[in-house]
């Protein structure tokens, strides 16, 4: 687990990658100024902090089966099928 | 008397001052009282590879309520988060957003909470793929009184070539008077047009 150190140098990395970066501000485009940049890289840290410590439960939801189906599943299959299911996606994306 | 007065014109007698029948004053080609009433078009923006599209001093004290009308014609990444911010002052606040969001695939629908933190809103997800685009639409409450401002969207998505309808209740609790609004991805550009409407109440 990358810590928030970590990550804020990650997220500095691909902002000064993607330099410039232009932006539209009232119909007019222009180059994003250092404070704006540097609230870009503390947006890109976040961000990368939100996916790391909670994106596991979108990426599950994501993925999970819909109920109907989850009920078709154990109905069908019964629930050792259905958590071995279920069980695939908690594996691919591990809680923190 | 006749009950039915049938002509093919009725022009106004004095200059400029129109033809008023029951009451409706009818005046170059206009009702005045229904002009300006329902939804009232206040800006329409466009915005090309930008890495964020920002609106100011489309919110004031005519309207309370307002509509936002979102296109967006191209996108680059995959998979980004499509977000919001408020502003007052050309500044962004990045505080106390609160996002409920549900997202529904198929007959596949999942709701979770702040999915992006609460330094901004979450409108969506979306995805470059050269033909999709994504659209979605705001109704939002409040936005210019100092108390808190809420937000419904709907908006379609594309995460992992699934096309997703997006809906989300909004809040930012902030006792802050906003007068305008930024879209931007999480990363990488969008292309697009932002139209802003606000709800006549009279």
């Amino acid at each position: 687990m990358a810590t928030l150190e970590e990550l804020k140098i990650e997220a500095t990395a691909e902002i000064e990658a993607a330099k410039p970066q232009y932006i539209s501000v009232n119909n007019e485009e222009r180059e994003r100024t250092e404070a704006e940049y540097a609230q870009a890289v503390t947006d890109l840290t976040n961000l990368k902090w939100q996916k790391q410590e909670y994106g596991y439960k979108s990426n599950r939801a994501l993925e999970y089966p819909s109920i109907a189906d989850q009920l078709d599943d154990i109905f069908h299959n019964g629930l050792d099928a259905w958590k071995a299911t279920i069980q695939k996606t908690k594996d691919k994306y591990p809680k923190p | 008397m006749s009950s039915e007065i049938k002509v093919d014109t009725i022009s106004e007698k004095t200059s400029a001052a129109g033809v008023t029948i029951d009451g409706v004053l009818i005046k170059d080609g206009a009702i005045p009282s229904i002009a300006g009433s329902g939804l009232v078009h206040i800006n329409t923006s466009t915005f090309s590879t930008a890495s964020s599209h920002s609106i100011d001093n489309c919110f004031s004290a005519t309207y309370t309520n307002y509509k936002i009308v979102i296109n967006l014609s191209a996108v680059t990444g995959s998979n980004i988060d499509f977000l919001v911010r408020l502003r007052v002052s050309s500044s962004d606040a990045t505080t106390n957003y609160k996002t409920v969001r549900q997202f529904a695939n198929g007959t596949s629908i999942t709701v979770d909470t702040d999915p992006t933190g609460t330094d901004d809103w979450t409108l969506g997800f979306i995805t470059g793929t050269g033909t999709d685009v994504h659209s979605g639409t705001i109704d939002l409450f409040n936005p210019f009184s100092a108390t808190t401002t809420n937000g419904l969207t709907s908006f379609n998505g594309e995460f992992g070539a699934a096309h997703y309808l997006i809906a989300c209740d909004w809040a930012n609790t902030n006792a802050t008077s906003y007068d305008g609004i930024t879209f931007f991805p999480a990363s990488g550009t969008i292309s697009g047009t932002v139209s802003v409407y606000g709800y006549a109440t009279s």
